[in-house]
């Protein structure tokens, strides 16, 4: 019987299973590093634990950290999130030989599907359809094994995922370049820098769809996700249903997935990556962990998906059927990101000196910041995801533009302008997109008019407090509360 | 006196005049008149003629953000005079960091000849890289002092070539 978990994750993913925990009378337990001593996570929680430095091999991927901090607030099940060590099988094999529950799938199925070459293989002998490529050894003449994909082809990461370890070449003359970065992102990101080749889709979609499934064999899907509006191979909208399938490819792709799940003896939430084109969709890869995006599934399924991880690490048996399972309404996430998308979206850090989150019926926010935080360039510039929900797409996306129009942000750049003109863009509100749309439409994208009231409030504050001096020689603003006292600083 | 607030590659030389809740707002040659009143959670109401604006800012040293009509927007902010010279102008061949982040990697060292596009330094922040590239041909004059797994912040000198 779980009685309290420890989640070894930061950021919103961890406020999130913490939040579960607390409506399932479970105690939580959360890890950090040095530098998040002062983040949401570690306050919300019941018990935290440092954990060691802001360098994540010595914090939060490392295993006997983690399961030392387990043992010593004696939880009895570790929840990783997504990212860090999520779909780390030997870390999962690590927990359970430590007589702790992993809140995931087993350590087998997380190593099978984490090799994107043997899972693959795997996928086409269940008849779940792969895109053409060489998933064995990257040795030999590379350029041969590339001409006979096919250019455009993709380079990735064996071990990767979330966009990390993954190049797009062009040109033959591209290949040897992009094979060197993208081995040393993926040493770095997840100390395996295996790679394989496929081919590129030029114009595709990417449909996920989400499955449940419990260690008793029973398997459901909870319909698909479209996420193809990324940058640099990272999504920063996703919505449910998918506006580019018919329900009979709906139906397709959930048998697949089921498919997908059952030949890995799948338990837990996952989720099928699928890259859609001209009516015809390619395995991509299965993620064995929670998704990022899982919060749009919820909104139209009534499904909490956290909950049924944390029921299914227990040992419960589901509950829903596949009929029980029904699309309502739309939904629809923006990844409120600290990055600046007008300069080809660098990472951003910075203080977040102000936060106001906009709130009504059908918005929900997955927020892993407060004010007064430091948004440090240690980890994933993922700020905030904000989801909404209503009667259909065209209602979700006014509300979204609603939601993301009352979304205060300040100390620090963030995408917020940049996902509010994706949003009211005409092609994205006919549900006219590939993965491309980003790079095709918005590429050299800037703030344009910039309005009157934008630049009397940032001379109001400037000017705000009357005990500002102005120093003779400098021209600066010596006494401005501002330069003094953030609120970061307070009680230090 | 006026103030200089630039937002990417735009400049507004702006003056605000200020008579208890009313103010003129110049910018350039034209004038705006308006108003506005504090709110609880220390945003300003902004109102020109009619349309009301609940807008936030947070300054920072040079640096103010605002939050106006839906969007979040980031001025560096500076006073000008008139006898302020400008500011000595930034060389092409001159690279500075784009973010702040770790040296991962130096590919060319100094005295090296590079051909435009060459990777010179690769950055990595937030776990993603960033590969700093020559501006066109040249030899790499100097390089910075910064060693690989050391930190470099935003805007720091990172490698100048020179003709060869």
């Amino acid at each position: 019987m779980i009685k309290k978990i420890l989640v070894a994750n930061r950021g919103e993913i961890a406020c999130r299973v913490i939040r579960a925990c607390k409506e399932m009378s479970i105690k939580s337990v959360s890890v950090y590093s040095d530098v998040d001593v002062n983040s949401p996570h570690v306050s919300m929680a019941d018990e935290a634990v440092c954990i060691g430095p802001a360098n994540p091999s010595e914090s939060y991927l490392n295993f006997d950290k983690i399961i030392d901090a387990a043992k010593s607030t004696s939880s009895d099940a570790i929840h990783p999130g997504y990212g860090f060590l999520s779909e780390n099988g030997d870390f999962a094999q690590h927990v359970i030989d430590s007589d702790l529950i992993f809140i995931g799938p087993s350590p087998e199925t997380i190593k099978v599907m984490g090799d994107k070459a043997e899972s693959k293989k795997m996928m086409d002998e269940a008849g779940v359809p792969t895109i053409p490529g060489h998933d064995g050894e990257l040795s030999g003449n590379i350029d041969s094994i590339a001409k006979n994909i096919g250019f455009p082809l993709m380079v990735k990461a064996a071990a990767g995922g979330g966009g990390k370890g993954m190049r797009a070449v062009y040109k033959p003359e591209e290949l040897s370049g992009a094979i060197e970065s993208a081995s040393n992102e993926a040493r770095n990101s997840f100390g395996n820098d295996t790679l394989i080749l496929e081919r590129f889709l030029d114009k595709p979609r990417h449909i996920e769809v989400q499955i449940l499934g419990d260690q008793k064999g029973n398997i459901i899907h909870l319909f698909e996700r479209e996420c193809t509006i990324q940058r640099r191979h990272q999504k920063i909208i996703e919505e449910s249903p998918s506006s580019a399938i018919t329900n009979k490819l709906r139906k397709q792709m959930g048998e697949a997935a089921i498919k997908a799940a059952e030949v890995t003896n799948y338990h837990s939430t996952g989720t099928v990556e699928f890259l859609y084109q001209d009516g015809e969709f390619f395995f991509l890869e299965m993620n064995t962990r929670l998704q990022v995006e899982h919060g749009v599934t919820e909104m139209v399924c009534g499904v909490d998906l956290v909950k049924w991880q944390i029921r299914i690490a227990n040992g419960e048996e589901l509950t829903l059927s596949q009929k029980d399972i029904k699309q309502r309404g739309h939904s629809i996430e923006c990844r409120i990101y600290a990055e600046d998308p007008s300069r080809n979206f660098l990472p951003t850090p910075g203080f977040v000196r102000k936060l106001n989150l906009p709130i009504g019926p059908g918005i929900r926010n997955d927020v892993g910041i407060i004010e007064g935080q430091e948004v440090s360039s240690s980890y994933d510039p993922l700020l905030s995801k904000l989801v909404v929900w209503d009667s259909n797409r065209a209602d979700a996306i006014d509300k979204m533009n609603y939601a993301l129009g009352n979304f205060v942000v300040l100390g620090l750049i963030t995408n917020q302008p940049f996902l509010k003109e994706v949003i009211s863009n005409e092609e994205f509100v006919k549900g006219n997109f590939d993965t491309n749309f980003i790079s095709e439409n918005f590429a050299d994208w800037k703030l344009e008019d910039i309005p009157l009231e934008a630049i009397a409030s940032a001379l109001l504050s400037s000017k705000s407090s009357s005990s500002a001096v102005v120093s003779k020689d400098s021209n600066t603003v010596v006494s401005s509360p501002w330069n003094q006292k953030g609120h970061w600083r307070q009680g230090l | 006196m006026s103030e200089r607030l630039t937002l990417g590659d735009k400049s507004f030389d702006v003056k605000l005049r200020r008579s208890g809740d009313n103010f003129t707002l110049i910018i350039g040659d034209d004038e705006f008149q308006g108003s506005y009143s504090k709110t609880l959670d220390g945003g300003i109401n902004v109102k020109f003629g009619s349309s009301n604006s609940i807008c936030y800012s947070e300054k920072n040293l040079d640096e103010v953000y605002v939050f106006a009509n839906g969007k979040n927007y980031f001025f560096k902010h500076s006073k000008i005079r008139f006898d302020s010279v400008d500011q000595e102008e930034i060389s092409e061949d001159r690279v500075m960091s784009p973010i702040t982040g770790k040296l991962l990697d130096s590919k060319e060292a100094k005295g090296n000849s590079v051909s435009k596009g060459d990777v010179v330094l690769v950055l990595e922040a937030m776990k993603m890289e960033h590969r700093l590239t020559a501006p066109r041909d040249g030899k790499i004059s100097r390089m910075t002092e910064v060693e690989v797994g050391g930190q470099v912040k935003e805007g720091d000198f990172m490698f100048e070539l020179e003709d060869e």
